[in-house]
């Protein structure tokens, strides 16, 4: 019995080096290069505040080639090589301590270029044209109800995959090591009104926001500082 | 559960007392300790660029997590007739739950569309609200907006989903409204996502049958919504 068990320890040994070890050993060989890809919009007007049934303006006109957040440098992304989608989600902040409310079924939109679709209790998504170079929108959101309202817009990568995806059609030079880099899409973003013009402040002001706490993640800080658009609709 | 099946299946019983009674019993042993090598659930946390992060490892944590929770309520008979599925549909090369047309496909449109509905239920709560809010939110889009689709079981990246899975339709029985483009009608509100698990019992095999459990349990509860909901699902 106890040979048996010796016998079957070392199989089961045998069997996680070929299988876990072997593949340590080959991912070695190449390191993961890993990118935020960044595309603007702008939204106007961008004043803090608002009237209900008034229209606020969402723009696109982004090139193809996408900046990459850690290195500055702009790649070609097109949607044969990596599909996006977009959408938004828009929730009103009752106060620091109190949870968001999903709001974007109170929210009408409107269409100039591209699609919209709102109707899902906090999410709603949109369509951008894409001409060969350029990736092209204008919608209108239309708040009906007051209150502080967030807009936050997501770029995702529509690959199937829930991890990173890799950008095989990007060469990469060695790294400084010599080894052979890859390229991997962990996450993409819209930057809105360049970062600034997006009213973070009042945002601050009435829910918690997380960038001045510890070992905040970058494409954390980008979503909750960048990627938002925040207004009272009075 | 495979561990748990192949420990606590009537049939794994009668095979340990067939072979006791022949005298096999160096095999029981031998049985019971390969028995013991089965896992209940794997969850991965490696990745061609890495490691999973904790947003992506919780996900699948979590999806793995629904169905244990789904099997526990089931038991053993409907699992192993969900795996055998899993096996069958592997070996004739349809991918691992075949098509929405093949045999067995209810039990996955049910279960899976749980584990997928759970994930993302638990995302969203957990991560709303924190500095991780886009997995929130984003769990929130694969939820609300879900297109359903024959040609494929899942389809759940970008910002919208797709498939014969129902964990849209989960969904949509605890919430108000409906985006128009994913042409689904949505009159359900009045459940919740406990009362949304407690129709998953061992008897439900396929969507229909889901809908009629809920319709006994809950009164009739918006049963005519219920099933406006399920045909627009193309069930």
């Amino acid at each position: 019995m106890k040979l048996l068990l010796i016998r079957w320890g070392l199989l089961l040994a045998g069997l996680s080096v070929a299988i876990g070890g072997g593949g340590c050993d080959k991912d070695k060989l190449v390191v993961p290069a890993n990118f935020i890809l960044l595309a603007a919009m702008t939204i106007t007007p961008d004043k803090a505040e608002m009237r209900v049934g008034d229209t606020l303006w969402l723009d696109t006109n982004y090139s193809d080639s996408l900046v990459e957040y850690f290195t500055r440098k702009k790649y070609r992304i097109r949607p044969q090589n990596v599909p996006f989608r977009t959408g938004f989600a828009i929730y009103q902040l009752p106060g620091i301590g109190l949870e968001a409310v999903p709001v974007a079924n109170t929210v009408n939109a409107v269409a100039k270029r591209g699609r919209i679709s709102v109707g899902g209790t906090a999410t709603g998504e949109f369509f951008l044209d894409y001409d060969g170079s350029h990736y092209r929108g204008r919608f209108g959101f239309i708040p009906s109800r007051p209150g502080i309202t967030t807009f936050r817009f997501l770029l995702r990568q529509n690959t199937g995959s829930r991890d990173a995806v890799p950008l095989d059609f990007i060469q990469l030079p060695p790294d400084s090591q010599g080894q052979r880099q890859r390229a991997f899409l962990l996450n993409s973003y819209f930057v809105v009104n360049d970062g600034k013009r997006n009213n973070y402040d009042l945002y601050s002001r009435h829910t918690k926001a997380f960038s001045n706490d510890p070992n905040v993640q970058p494409e954390q800080l980008i979503y909750e500082m960048q990627s938002t658009f925040t207004v009272e609709v009075k | 559960m495979l561990r748990k099946i192949a420990t606590s299946s009537i049939v794994s019983q009668v095979l340990n007392s067939v072979l006791t009674k022949a005298g096999l019993v160096k095999i029981v042993l031998l049985k019971k300790i390969l028995e013991r090598q089965l896992p209940d659930v794997t969850i991965g946390y490696r990745t061609p660029n890495g490691t999973r992060r904790s947003e992506g490892f919780n996900g699948v944590a979590y999806h793995e997590m629904s169905h244990t929770q789904h099997y526990q309520q089931v038991g053993n008979n409907y699992w192993t007739v969900l795996v055998a599925r899993v096996v069958d549909n592997s070996f004739a090369g349809r991918g691992p739950y075949g098509g929405k047309t093949d045999a067995g496909s209810g039990r996955f449109a049910v279960s899976e569309g749980w584990a997928n509905y759970a994930e993302h239920l638990f995302l969203q709560n957990k991560y709303g609200g924190t500095i991780s809010a886009a997995s929130a939110d984003n769990a929130r889009l694969q939820l609300e907006n879900q297109i359903p689709n024959d040609a494929m079981p899942i389809s759940a990246a970008g910002t919208s989903s797709s498939g014969w899975f129902i964990f849209g339709l989960y969904h949509d029985m605890t919430d108000t409204g409906e985006p128009p483009f994913t042409g689904v009608r949505d009159g359900v509100n009045a459940f919740t996502p406990a009362t949304v698990f407690r129709g998953l019992q061992s008897d439900v095999s396929t969507v229909r049958d889901y809908q009629a459990k809920v319709r006994t349990q809950s009164n009739n509860l918006q049963s005519m919504q219920m099933d406006q909901l399920v045909t627009s699902y193309r069930y």
